[in-house]
């Protein structure tokens, strides 16, 4: 007999999200890379258009897996909108618009310099900087930085009901929330303020020997053996640049903070029932109610559907008779009943893992929080026609458990 | 395209993919392959919670490379114990490396140099590989951008930085990286749709960058198939006689989606092959969690595969 694990209904879990759909501002959907993420955001999105509010969902995503999702060939940095029928479709509560967009990062760092330093010689001469292009490529948290400046940006600007950022993809998804915060703490610091005094008229000379004093001045000349002269020459150009902006960006930064903690926001996290996904997933839920974070739901995408009633038939005395009125030859109805008892037996497996692993992440963190399960749909939703199965068990449509 | 065997006698395997796809225990399971062949194999994950210690049940794996049982080696290389180190090696005294890398501007300093952190753990990944003498270094990549940010770091520095201490470092690192004698980029991904696209993906940014050269494709959790044409064909017969057999029904429902799953994942495989590099795929283990029997299992697949 094979072992069925039970599963408690996710009511509750769909209710709470159909909430904060319904009424907050901005839902944050974070999760590890791989975990369904970026559709789960999409999903939501489409809800929240389904439930008449002006909604813009968000990603980050290189692989483009959310225009596909909505059924657009691409996304740019500009805010397409997304077809009406798709919102409408299977008797909508009510019916909103559903726009969205994809961060092109090299755009939305050029985008906020321009929109934020003092003038435009001061903009062009950061956008020139060699380490201003290393810097929004390639500094870590550099993306998720532009991510939230991104979101202050669009969430203050009253054009939308509803903002669902799809975060990136990080092995540590905490990063993201981190990043304004230590790319601000880089700018605030005795390098700053050193480089900051050291300009001169003539540019800098921080490296002239008469300049270096005391132990900051010291390790300066050690580092220029580490690094090479040049490098620290221009990076401190790159720093006396960005001094202007340090101001605006702290300013945006505490509001964009103030926000993510208020009653408008919800952190949604996204995982699958795979022990890696669940790990970084407790992981997230410890971390946000560390950080005074409010958290909304847990989604798990991809569960395996309990084969329960095949289970019970299998254990049945010659359970093999149900397939007697097809007609198949003996052998042939034989070698059916042994791949059928081994896929129900596979199938149930692996839904047992998954269950225990979910009650494992739950029992860790409470029973109370809201939980989501959304089944392991046949095919990767990866047109507009899947995200739609998707709402029934987001808490859109009529669902059954899975 | 190299056979496997010959793919496995490079020294420096890069492990990388997306998160979830398994890249940690493929990276056990190579390792592990090549201890079984004779090999002497540091397995270093980069600066990750700790996966290698459970999967291989040799107990916590920290910053000090330890030889976990004959021949394995394990490290977790964190950036700030990384850094140390290379700085270390470059300035030569401890006293020197407090006075510059303990001072508050430097720290800031450090933080701001593009990368910095995934440079030195390259850099320790380098000295590994230069001085200390393993016969084969296995690195469990960063999920992060497929993880090939690390690999690009050396490049990207040695551009920003042309000329100095740290740019001669940094070229030599890249140019080891490079090497197609000696280094091999594994990609791990699962027989899914968009874990082989992002495969794809990963496999044009590499022969676009020239970042490392490519080695195995490690396709992860292949179920299999259990229908051949003739179930399936049987499975067809039951069901239009199954009406008003409410049991049956839901064990049909059951064996279909299994038959759909595995026509999808046979759809997958096929196009991980046309990744343009030998495949080695990897049962999909029906475990709640992964130890050292199931790692030894892979292994064993790593090993027979030609």
């Amino acid at each position: 007999m094979i072992e069925v694990l039970e599963r408690p209904a996710d009511d509750d879990g769909r209710r709470a999200l159909r909430e904060h759909v319904a009424a907050r501002r901005v839902l944050v959907v974070t999760g590890s890379g791989g975990v369904g993420k970026t559709t789960s955001a999409a999903a939501l999105g489409l809800f929240g258009a389904r439930l008449g509010r002006r909604t813009l969902v968000i990603t980050i995503d290189p692989a483009r897996r959310l225009a596909n999702a909505l059924g657009l060939t691409a996304l740019s940095h500009v805010p397409q909108r997304i077809d009406g029928a798709l919102v409408e479709a299977g008797a909508a509560p009510l019916s909103g618009d559903l726009f969205a967009m994809m961060l092109d990062i090299k755009a939305a760092w050029d985008d906020m310099l321009r929109r934020t330093a003092p003038d435009r010689e001061t903009a062009d001469k950061i956008l020139e900087n060699r380490f201003y292009a290393t810097l929004s490529r390639d500094l870590p948290g550099a993306h998720e930085f532009i991510a939230c400046e991104c979101l202050h940006h669009l969430t203050s600007s009253g054009d939308w009901d509803l903002v669902v950022l799809d975060t990136p993809p990080t092995s540590n998804a905490l990063d993201f929330l981190e990043a304004p915060a230590r790319i601000l703490a880089v700018l605030d610091n005795d390098a700053f303020r050193y480089f900051a005094q050291r300009k001169t008229s003539l540019g800098l000379r921080f490296l002239d020997a008469s300049l270096v004093q005391g132990a900051a001045g010291r390790a300066q000349s050690v580092l220029s053996r580490f690094t090479g002269a040049e490098v620290l020459e221009e990076l401190g150009d790159f720093i006396v640049l960005l001094r202007d902006l340090y101001e605006p960006l702290t300013r945006r930064t505490r509001e964009l903070q103030q926000m993510l903690r208020g009653d408008d926001t919800r952190f949604l996290v996204v995982t699958s029932p795979a022990p890696p996904s669940l790990a970084e997933a407790r992981l997230l839920l410890a971390e946000l109610a560390r950080r005074g974070l409010p958290f909304g739901a847990l989604l798990v995408n991809r569960v395996t559907p309990t084969a329960g009633r095949a289970v019970s038939l299998l254990a049945e005395a010659q359970w093999e008779r149900h397939l007697d009125g097809a007609g198949l030859a003996p052998a042939a109805a034989a070698r059916l009943a042994a791949v059928l008892d081994e896929a129900v037996r596979q199938q149930q497996k692996v839904a047992n893992v998954e269950q225990q692993n979910v009650l494992e992440l739950l029992e860790r963190h409470g029973h109370g929080e809201p939980l989501v399960r959304i089944p392991r749909l046949a095919d990767a939703v990866h047109d507009a026609r899947r995200l739609i199965e998707l709402l029934p068990w987001l808490g859109d449509l009529p669902a059954t458990d899975v | 395209m190299s056979a496997i065997p010959t793919l496995l006698t490079r020294q420096l395997h890069y492990v990388c993919g997306k998160g979830g796809v398994g890249k940690s225990v493929v990276a056990c399971a190579l390792a592990r392959a090549l201890v079984r062949q004779g090999e002497r194999v540091l397995l270093a994950q980069v600066s990750a919670p700790d996966s290698h210690g459970p999967l291989l049940e040799i107990g916590a794996v920290g910053p000090e490379v330890r030889e976990a049982e004959p021949g394995l080696f394990v490290v977790d290389i964190d950036p700030h114990a990384a850094m140390k180190e290379y700085a270390l090696m470059t300035l030569k005294f401890e006293a020197l490396y407090r006075t510059v890398f303990e001072n508050r501007l430097t720290k800031a300093f450090l933080r701001f140099v593009p990368s910095m952190n995934e440079l030195t753990m390259q850099g320790k990944i380098w000295w590994h590989a230069v001085e200390h003498h393993f016969s084969r270094i296995v690195v469990d990549c960063p999920s992060t951008g497929h993880g090939i940010k690390l690999l690009r770091t050396a490049q990207v520095i040695a551009d920003a930085a042309p000329v100095g201490p740290l740019a001669d470092k940094t070229r030599k690192m890249a140019e080891l990286v490079r090497d197609p004698t000696r280094t091999a980029l594994h990609i791990v991904t699962l027989p899914e749709e968009l874990p082989v696209n992002e495969a794809h993906d990963l496999v044009a940014e590499v022969k676009r960058t020239g970042v490392a050269p490519l080695g195995v494709a490690f396709v992860n959790q292949v179920l299999g198939s259990l229908f051949d044409d003739e179930t399936r064909a049987s499975l067809a017969t039951v069901r239009a006689h199954a009406a008003g057999d409410a049991a049956l029904l839901h064990l049909l429902e059951v064996a279909e989606r299994r038959v759909d799953r595995e026509r999808l994942e046979r759809g997958q495989r096929a196009r991980a092959r046309d990744l343009g590099m030998p495949v080695i795929e990897l049962p999909y283990l029906l475990q709640p969690r992964l130890a050292r029997a199931d790692v030894e299992r892979l292994a064993g697949v790593v090993m027979e595969a030609p």
